[in-house]
């Protein structure tokens, strides 16, 4: 049992292909519990079977500073989601280096490489109890970063402005 | 006779035919000039200008190109000569008036080719067409034109069209067609000869109406049904078929041209009062699409003149910005804001608008950020950030997905943000122009 809490933070909206679910399978209840980890969610506090665990904090729909404010206190950024077309959050924590622990997707692959904890989506469970138990012992995780490249944009619109017409 | 300064081994040469317009030919040259390279040779053929006009192109050409100046028979006549002097690899024409679509395009476009280990392929492009009022309309490549009754018309225009030099030692306009000689080329080479079609997806020429083509309609429809019955195996009942439809077509786009030229159209035009750009985002209402929205709008008020936002009332995107706000005051510029109320959000109303507003009488371009593009819309971008229109399994995915088919037949140009939703899309929707890239995120 770890004493020191560690806080995993997952900003998304309450949508099944999010894979909210996941943090209540037993196992992972039992293992939050032992090892002091803490979970803030960007979901309605009345969220069905969350609000049993106090371990959960349910912050609802916040602002985007507010957002950024706890990417930048919390140990990781924790990011179940299925698939996504962006995963905006994964972007946010990477320009500020801060871990993220994800599964190991398309959408998260190209975005990051390596650079990100990845767990087995196939086994969330089982995956996410193995990766955070070595993950709890380190004195500091690995930073993530972006390995695709970005456009700015004054380019992109020039993009824009041809196919537009403009 | 030619001057100096042209390159032994060019990637790409731009032939230039020019008579008696200075204003065209000097238009062209200020696309081509400050990209001109070791890697481009230019040939100006002039077919006789008068001398002021020739001793103002020479003064261009003596610097930059090669330029020959004599009398001719037809556009294809000096478009035949100056290819007996091409040295690259590739050709393009770019008549006079005829430009370049922006700064990036001709190194872009010299880029590719030198990538381009054999000259196998023949590439088209899109292009921007300006009508006789200046108004600018995006169009695509025509990619299924290579059936065989889309013969009536190109897939693009010849100045979209960069063919291997390798091409004109077997095929060479038929100077007998004296308005449609680059149909006849094109069709020639597309259908005969062994060269593979490569279609790119950003514009290669901005062409302006008005040229020999848009002005004989039932000349250029007759050099149509000659060149099919001279050089394709079409059967005779394809070929009236064929000729039909290019008459049809040729008529309509022939009044269309006309009705343009009149004052009428001039005074709908100026009681139009058509805006540029509308943004379309009522439907944005997902944080991550907020965020990305609202960092474009932000952006575009700052960049662009005259633009309609559209959003609706308490959705996360209008909970972002204030519209009254320093942003959005620009004294030069005509920015406003349309806010709908909540309920305009519903699908229902969403699609009705999507399926039946005729935007472009009201706007020049549209971008739509909330995934389901306009079906009575050119000059359209759709900023496509939902994949579940792709994958969606439920029924109302599906039902949604429907839609998303239908509208699209309007044939907007798609962006995504990331090389996973581009690949599906395109996986979905082969025939569509799609683009990606991830752009800053402050």
């Amino acid at each position: 049992m770890s004493s020191k809490s560690f806080l995993l933070f997952y900003p998304s909206s309450y949508l099944p292909h999010k894979n909210h679910k996941i943090l209540l399978d037993n196992k992972l209840i039992t293992f939050f519990t032992e090892n002091n980890i803490f979970i803030a969610l960007t979901i309605p506090a009345s969220s069905p079977g969350f609000q049993d665990f106090p371990f959960f904090y349910l912050l609802g729909n916040i602002s985007r500073d507010k957002c950024l404010h706890y990417m930048k206190r919390c140990d990781a950024l924790l990011f179940l989601s299925a698939y996504e077309s962006l995963g905006l959050p994964l972007i946010e924590a990477s320009l500020i280096s801060k871990p993220i622990i994800c599964p190991y997707e398309i959408y998260t692959s190209e975005l990051l490489g390596d650079s990100p904890y990845y767990f087995d989506s196939d086994y969330p469970v089982f995956s996410l109890i193995s990766l955070l138990s070595s993950l709890i012992s380190l004195p500091m995780l690995k930073p993530s970063s972006l390995v695709k490249s970005v456009s700015n944009m004054h380019d992109s619109w020039a993009e824009f402005k041809l196919r537009l017409a403009l | 006779m030619p001057s100096s300064n042209y390159h032994s081994f060019p990637i790409l040469t731009i032939i230039t035919v020019t008579l008696n317009d200075l204003k065209g030919f000097l238009l062209t040259a200020d696309s081509i000039i400050p990209n001109l390279s070791l890697n481009i040779q230019w040939i100006i053929k002039d077919g006789g200008s008068a001398p002021e006009i020739l001793s103002a192109i020479q003064s261009v050409a003596r610097t930059y190109s090669q330029l020959y100046s004599f009398k001719d028979n037809s556009i294809y006549s000096g478009m035949n000569y100056a290819l007996n002097h091409a040295k690259g690899k590739f050709v393009v024409f770019m008549n006079g008036g005829d430009t370049f679509s922006s700064a990036n395009c001709l190194p872009s476009l010299c880029d590719l080719l030198a990538n381009e280990l054999d000259d196998t392929s023949i590439y088209i492009f899109p292009y921007i067409e300006v009508d006789c009022a200046g108004n600018k309309i995006y169009r695509r490549c025509n990619s299924s034109a290579h059936s065989i009754f889309q013969l009536w018309r190109m897939p693009t225009i010849s100045q979209s069209q960069v063919f291997p030099k390798s091409i004109y030692s077997q095929l060479r306009f038929d100077e007998s067609f004296v308005v449609s000689a680059d149909h006849q080329f094109y069709w020639s080479a597309a259908l005969k000869s062994n060269y593979n079609i490569k279609t790119l997806d950003f514009p290669l020429a901005i062409f302006q109406l008005g040229g020999v083509s848009s002005t004989n309609p039932l000349k250029s429809c007759v050099d149509v049904f000659s060149y099919l019955r001279k050089y394709s195996s079409v059967g005779i009942f394809s070929l009236y078929s064929i000729m039909l439809i290019r008459i049809s077509a040729s008529c309509i786009r022939y009044l269309i041209y006309m009705f343009k030229r009149t004052r009428i159209y001039s005074l709908i035009a100026s009681l139009n009062h058509r805006s540029s750009l509308i943004v379309w985002a009522l439907g944005v209402n997902g944080e991550g699409s907020s965020v990305i929205a609202h960092e474009w709008i932000n952006y575009i008020a700052q960049n662009q003149m005259s633009t309609l936002f559209v959003f609706s009332n308490e959705s996360t995107l209008s909970k972002k910005f204030d519209c009254n706000s320093t942003k959005f005051v620009n004294k030069n510029a005509r920015i406003s804001c349309l806010k709908l109320p909540s309920f305009c959000r519903h699908y229902t109303f969403h699609f009705l608008v999507k399926l039946l507003f005729p935007v472009n009488f009201f706007f020049k371009s549209v971008l739509v950020f909330d995934d389901f593009p306009f079906l009575l819309a050119s000059n359209q971008v759709l900023y496509f950030q939902q994949l579940n229109l792709l994958i969606g399994k439920s029924f109302l995915w599906k039902l949604k997905q429907l839609v998303f088919l239908i509208l699209v037949s309007s044939r907007p140009s798609v962006y995504c943000q990331t090389e996973h939703v581009l690949s599906s899309f395109k996986r979905r929707f082969p025939s569509l122009e799609c683009f990606s890239f991830l752009h800053e995120i402050k």
